[in-house]
C-alpha cells in the first residue's frame, strides 16, 4: 500500500520553468478597466477629428475576435469583420457621395460590457525558442542545435538535430521530413508532394533524437518543447 | 521604479503558489501544458486584483479561480478527451517503472468524475483539510468525505494500491 499523498505527488507533473513574474504582472496592467475606457475616448476624439465620414473600428491588439465600434455622428458604416459573427447590411449615410460596404459587423458594445468582457481564451507568455524552426526558401532557420557540419548539404535542403529533454511535439507542412530516433526504434516521417497542401503533428517524448529536413521551396517544420504535445495525424492517413 | 511591499509579497506568493498550481491542475486536468496556461491566467487575475482585501488566504483564494478556471475550460474544450488521447499515445512508451507508476496514477485520477478528483487533489495534493477543502468545493465537510471515499475506491478498483487517512 502507498500512501496517497506520496503518489499524487510523484505522479503530479512539474512546472516547465519559473514563473515570468514580469510577464504576470504587464499583463494584469494591461487588461485594467481605465485603459479600455481610455481606448473609447481615444476613439471618439479620431471620429470628431475626421469629421463625418469616417470608418473607425478599434480592436485591443490582442484580440482580434473583439471589436469595439464607435459612429461618428455622419457616418453609419463601419468596417469591422468578426469571425462568425453575423452579417448585417450597413445603413445609409448621409453624404449620398459616401459609399456603403456591406461587411460583417458586431453589435455595438456598451461601455459596461467592454469593460467586463474576458478574453475567451489564456493568456501565454512569449513563446520561448524551440528546438528546431525551420523554414522553406532559407530564411528564417533558428536553430540551438544544429549538428555541426551537417546542416546545409544540399542548398535545397536544411536540416536541424536535436535530442528532447522534455515532452514535445513538432508540426511540419509543406515538404519535409523527420525522424525520430526513439528506444532503438526508428520513425520516419515525410510529406514529399506539395499539394495538397497538409499539416502533419505529432508528439516528442524526452530522450528522443529528432532530425528535420526541410526542402525549398515549401517547407516549414518547428519542432520541440514549446510545441504542445498532441494526438498524432498525419496527411497520409 | 522600486518595487512596493506589496509588490514584492505578490511576487513571493506567485513564486510559491505556480508549482502547487501547475502540479494541482496537472492532476485535475490531465496535462501539463493545459495546467501551465490554466495557473498563468490564475495568477494574473490575481496580479489585477492585488491586493486583496478582506481575503484571508489569497493562496486559497489563487487556487479556487484556478479550479474554476480549469473547470469552465475542460467543459468548454473537450480537454478530458485531448488528454486521454494524450496519455494513451504515451502508454507503451514508459521508461522505467516510475515513469510508469505516474501515467498510471495520472490516467486513474483522470477517470474520476470531475468532483471526486478535485477533491482528492485539494485533499492529498495541495494538503488541505477536510474543511479547507470544503470552502473550496462550495459543500460540506460530510460531502468532501463521501467524495474522497469514493474517489479512493475507484482508485483501487483501477488497480492502485493506495492508502490514505482522513
Amino acid at each position: 500500500m502507498t500512501d496517497l499523498r506520496t503518489l499524487l505527488h510523484d505522479a503530479a507533473p512539474r512546472p516547465s520553468g519559473p514563473v515570468d513574474i514580469d510577464a504576470l504582472m504587464a499583463e494584469a496592467v494591461r487588461r485594467r478597466p481605465w485603459r479600455r475606457i481610455g481606448l473609447w475616448f481615444a476613439s471618439l476624439v479620431a471620429v470628431i477629428g475626421i469629421g463625418g465620414g469616417a470608418v473607425i473600428g478599434l480592436a485591443p491588439a490582442d484580440d482580434p475576435s473583439h471589436i469595439d465600434t464607435l459612429p461618428g455622428a455622419n457616418t453609419t458604416t463601419t468596417t469591422t469583420t468578426v469571425a462568425g459573427d453575423e452579417a448585417i447590411s450597413a445603413s445609409a449615410v448621409d453624404s449620398p457621395a459616401m459609399m456603403t460596404t456591406t461587411t460583417h459587423v458586431s453589435p455595438e458594445p456598451t461601455i459596461a460590457e467592454a469593460i467586463d468582457d474576458e478574453p475567451d481564451w489564456f493568456w501565454r507568455p512569449p513563446a520561448k525558442p524551440t528546438e528546431c524552426e525551420l523554414t522553406s526558401g532559407g530564411s528564417g532557420v533558428s536553430d540551438d542545435d544544429l549538428d555541426g557540419g551537417a546542416g546545409f548539404d544540399d542548398p535545397n535542403t536544411h536540416t536541424c538535430t536535436f535530442t528532447a529533454t522534455e515532452d514535445g511535439g513538432y508540426r511540419a507542412a509543406g515538404t519535409w521530413s523527420l525522424t525520430i530516433e526513439r528506444d532503438g526504434i526508428h520513425i520516419e516521417r515525410s510529406h514529399l508532394d506539395r499539394s495538397p497542401a497538409c499539416e502533419d503533428v505529432g508528439f516528442i517524448l524526452p530522450g528522443d533524437v529528432v532530425t528535420v529536413n526541410v526542402r525549398t521551396p515549401g517547407g516549414a517544420t518547428t519542432a520541440g518543447t514549446s510545441i504542445g504535445a498532441g494526438p498524432s495525424w498525419s496527411c497520409d492517413d | 521604479m522600486a518595487a512596493t511591499t506589496a509588490d514584492l509579497e505578490l511576487a513571493a506568493l506567485c513564486e510559491r503558489e505556480h508549482p502547487v498550481l501547475v502540479g494541482a491542475l496537472g492532476l485535475y486536468l490531465g496535462d501539463r501544458h493545459e495546467a501551465e496556461d490554466v495557473a498563468q491566467e490564475a495568477l494574473i487575475r490575481l496580479c489585477q486584483r492585488w491586493p486583496l482585501d478582506g481575503v484571508e488566504n489569497p493562496g486559497a483564494w489563487v487556487m479556487r479561480v484556478a479550479f474554476n478556471l480549469a473547470t469552465s475550460r475542460f467543459r468548454r474544450r473537450s480537454t478530458h478527451g485531448r488528454a486521454m488521447n494524450r496519455l494513451a499515445a504515451r502508454q507503451p512508451i514508459a521508461e522505467d517503472d516510475a515513469q510508469a507508476d505516474a501515467i498510471a496514477v495520472r490516467r486513474a485520477v483522470l477517470n474520476l468524475p470531475a468532483r471526486q478528483r478535485q477533491a482528492v487533489v485539494l485533499r492529498y495534493f495541495v494538503d488541505l483539510s477536510v474543511r479547507e477543502t470544503a470552502a473550496q468545493l462550495g459543500c460540506p465537510e460530510g460531502t468532501v468525505k463521501t467524495l474522497v471515499h469514493q474517489a479512493i475506491k475507484s482508485l483501487r478498483a483501477a488497480g492502485l494500491e493506495v492508502s490514505a487517512d482522513d
